[in-house]
């Protein structure tokens, strides 16, 4: 059939004046007995529904929770046919289009300016790719008996020559499908939940391990670090941001403290002890900014930090300085005593501030791998207390994994 | 999701509340008790924990008396600095009677401040002899002289031309001023009782116990009298006296229930008569040995040396769980070199530990 402008038009027109459909819970049940169990992603659609979950989150930006509304602007759609009949369709004020079976060719395709809804149709050849409200696409196989159904729902149609008839829902940026009848070979799709939110964001959990310099100088050994944390993320367009909080446990290595302390009384006291701090533990605040090229993301991290607990091994010895029957002498006699405790802060600076870069891959739409390397800009031994020099700028570097926590209505 | 948060939240918590032991790491500190200054033309330095100089503190009982001393020494110069007691006749001394007030130097006369002797006695004709007894030792017969201020436990072991024989005990406290004192007055009437009382001299009585021949026989308040049966006996009536001020003394008399003269009275009358013109309350005395040789501010006129404290607080207690004050001083005071017998002054900035109970 061929179609004329005015065919067109009045499709449109008489498509707009009708009431949009009402959703049915009934149609998501229906619909899940059909998804299948296993989702296989090969690489291309790995990547294409990658940019199809950016594209979509960051429509969000523009759409309200519960409302479907059009764009202010007109979307234009247009197609082209075998009998190269071209027809630029206004979509404003339209909340269903119908279009009456054209043949199409491999070549036909539909596209609007809003593209993401173009990507939901693959030329004819390759079938139909949709999306359920997982936003996992389901491959629907294309089937010639695909009919319409009715002017409440976008249909996808394949008529006997394997042409296809879309039938475009207005205004929204992607498919929800609630209803797959095989028998009628009919795919109704409805407007998507809204997720209330203005960019593509989510929390996380990251656990990560790492290794550093010594904090003091001359020192050849290095410390290790490994903890956990949780925060938010979100991304717009190519670029993220997140922030969390965390905490690590941090192994220096090679810390040792000694101090000599005379206490006077009505004599003196002599007590020489050394401190081997053993473990820090710390509370640090997760800033990175990331620019992504697909799965691949650079950019720059800060966290600041704050030690809020150690663990130090603390060696005393001791003269005694009782009224001596002869005088006092400086040598130490066996008077010693070795323990751990926790809760020492003497000598350590205890805000600290670390920066670097990171790169991180999106191992898939959930978990993320990554890699941070930088210096601490603030020094944490006070120098007064340490035996050694404090090390300037000491590098450190960490590996992560983290996992995305996506936000459900 | 809510219980993720929560086991995290928890999880955390438990990460910062871990128990925190408190680290024994002592820290330098300032030396706490020293001297500074000249003694003659040679300066001095002490300092308590350096140079094996300590700061020994204790009390010392001279004749009776407590002396409230502290001693800094280096085992070769040593500064001993000592407080007389004060106020004998009160059950306790209070450190403040040393704060801020300028305190005078004690002298030791050498003189006689007082003499034991019966024939002060009433009864002097009836007595043979008297034993003098101080602080449980023999220090003669008749008469004894006293020439030490002190508190002094004077026994008197009394025999009467009849052959009888009786002792007895008083406090005498010669060269401290008294607060409160009295004297125990008695007398047995024809029925055989005895009638004692004391009388007062200085301050207001509160309250009496009267033994007989230390068994507690009455109580008393403000001035009743005793009425007590007594035979014809020697007996040795005491009586501990509380007075009003806060003061308490111990007198105490020979009864003669036989009315034959033999009564003796109490010591009273020494401590009234005593010749000493300045008490030694609260003063203060420097003792000083350097390289070997001794010196002393006691031995040389200090009527014009000062020693002004500038702060008294309290530091702890020392090994023999005593407190000990620590005394800000400034001493300008003049020394006896015991061996040449000449005469140095002396000019101190002193932190000083005392030992006050």
């Amino acid at each position: 059939m061929n179609w004329s402008d005015e065919d067109i038009d009045k499709l449109f027109q008489e498509s707009a004046e009708k009431s949009s459909f009402e959703f049915r819970e009934e149609y998501w049940e229906e619909f899940e007995k059909y998804l299948p169990v296993n989702k296989k992603r090969g690489g291309v659609v790995w990547y294409l529904t990658s940019f199809l979950f950016l594209a979509l989150t960051s429509g969000m930006l523009f759409i309200d929770y519960g409302n479907v509304n059009l764009q202010s602007s007109s979307e234009k759609i247009s197609y082209s046919s075998d009998n190269n009949v071209d027809a630029q369709v206004d979509l404003s004020n339209i909340e269903t289009h119908e279009l009456e079976p054209v043949k199409l060719t491999k070549e036909t395709y539909i596209t609007v300016k809003q593209e993401v809804i173009s990507e939901l149709f693959d030329k004819i050849n390759t079938g139909v790719t949709v999306m359920d409200p997982s936003f996992n696409i389901v491959d629907v196989s294309r089937d010639n008996s695909l009919n319409a159904i009715d002017e409440n729902n976008v249909n996808v149609t394949l008529d006997d020559e394997g042409s296809i008839t879309p039938e475009v829902r207005n205004s929204i940026s992607t498919l929800k499908i609630s209803k797959l009848n095989r028998e009628l070979d009919e795919i109704s799709a409805i407007p998507v939940d809204i997720i209330k939110m203005p960019l593509a964001g989510s929390f996380y959990i990251e656990l990560n391990s790492g290794i550093q310099q010594s904090r003091i100088t001359p020192s050849s050994s290095c410390g290790f670090s490994y903890g956990f944390g949780a925060g938010f993320q979100f991304q717009k367009n190519k670029f993220g941001f997140s922030a969390g909080i965390g905490t690590s446990v941090i192994h220096p290595g090679d810390m040792t403290l000694s101090r000599l302390a005379k206490v006077y009384g009505f004599g003196s006291d002599l007590y020489q002890y050394e401190l081997k701090y053993n473990r820090f533990y710390v509370l640090d605040a997760q800033l990175s900014f990331n620019y992504y090229l697909g799965r691949h993301g650079v950019g720059a991290t800060f966290r600041p930090s704050y030690i809020y607990n150690t663990k130090v091994t603390y060696s005393s010895a001791s003269n005694d300085g009782s009224e001596p029957s002869t005088p006092i002498n400086s040598s130490f006699e066996e008077n010693n005593e070795v323990r751990s405790v926790y809760g020492y802060m003497d000598g350590l600076n205890r805000f600290g501030l670390y920066g670097g870069i990171n790169y991180k891959i999106k191992l898939n739409q959930d978990l993320e791998f990554g890699i941070n390397a930088g210096v601490q800009f603030r020094p944490q031994i006070n120098q007064a207390f340490i035996n050694g020099t404090n090390r300037v700028l000491p590098v450190e570097g960490q590996l992560f994994l983290r996992k995305s926590i996506h936000l459900r209505n | 999701m809510k219980m993720k948060y929560l086991g995290l939240i928890l999880f955390l918590a438990i990460l910062v509340s871990c128990k925190k032991e408190e680290l024994p790491v002592p820290e330098s500190n300032e030396p706490v008790f020293t001297i500074e200054g000249t003694i003659g033309n040679e300066a001095v330095s002490l300092v308590a924990g350096d140079n094996n100089a300590y700061m020994f503190t204790g009390t010392f009982n001279e004749n009776g008396v407590d002396v409230f001393s502290g001693n800094l020494s280096d085992g070769t110069t040593s500064i001993e600095i000592g407080f007389y007691d004060g106020k004998l006749d009160l059950p306790s001394v209070n450190a403040e009677e040393f704060a801020f007030n300028s305190l005078k130097f004690s002298r030791n006369m050498h003189d006689t401040i007082a003499v034991l002797s019966k024939s002060i006695f009433k009864n002097y004709q009836n007595i043979e002899s008297v034993s003098w007894y101080i602080n449980n030792s023999l220090a003669g017969y008749n008469e004894v002289a006293l020439t030490e201020p002190g508190n002094y436990e004077v026994c008197a072991m009394i025999s009467f031309f009849d052959g009888s024989q009786k002792s007895y005990c008083n406090n005498v406290i010669v060269g401290y001023d008294l607060i409160a004192n009295a004297r125990l007055k008695h007398s047995v009437n024809q029925y055989g009782q005895i009638m004692a009382w004391v009388q007062y001299l200085e301050s207001d009585i509160e309250k009496v116990k009267w033994f007989l021949d230390e068994v507690l026989i009455a109580e008393t308040e403000n001035k009743e009298p005793l009425n007590y049966p007594v035979d014809s006996l020697l007996h040795v009536l005491r009586a501990e006296i509380k007075f009003v001020n806060g003061a308490e003394r111990t007198k105490s008399v020979i009864v003669d229930g036989a009315k034959h003269f033999r009564d003796v009275e109490d010591l009273t009358n020494y401590e009234m008569g005593s010749y000493l013109q300045e008490y030694r309350d609260f003063n203060v005395r420097l003792n000083i040995t350097k390289n070997g040789v001794q010196y002393s501010s006691e031995e040389c006129d200090n009527t014009t040396s000062t020693m002004k404290i500038n702060s008294v607080d309290y530091y702890g207690k020392n090994q023999n769980g005593k407190s000990v004050f620590k005394l800000n001083a400034d001493v300008d005071a003049n020394v006896k070199n015991m061996v040449t017998g000449t005469i140095d002054a002396v000019h101190l900035n002193i932190n000083f530990g005392v030992e006050i109970p």
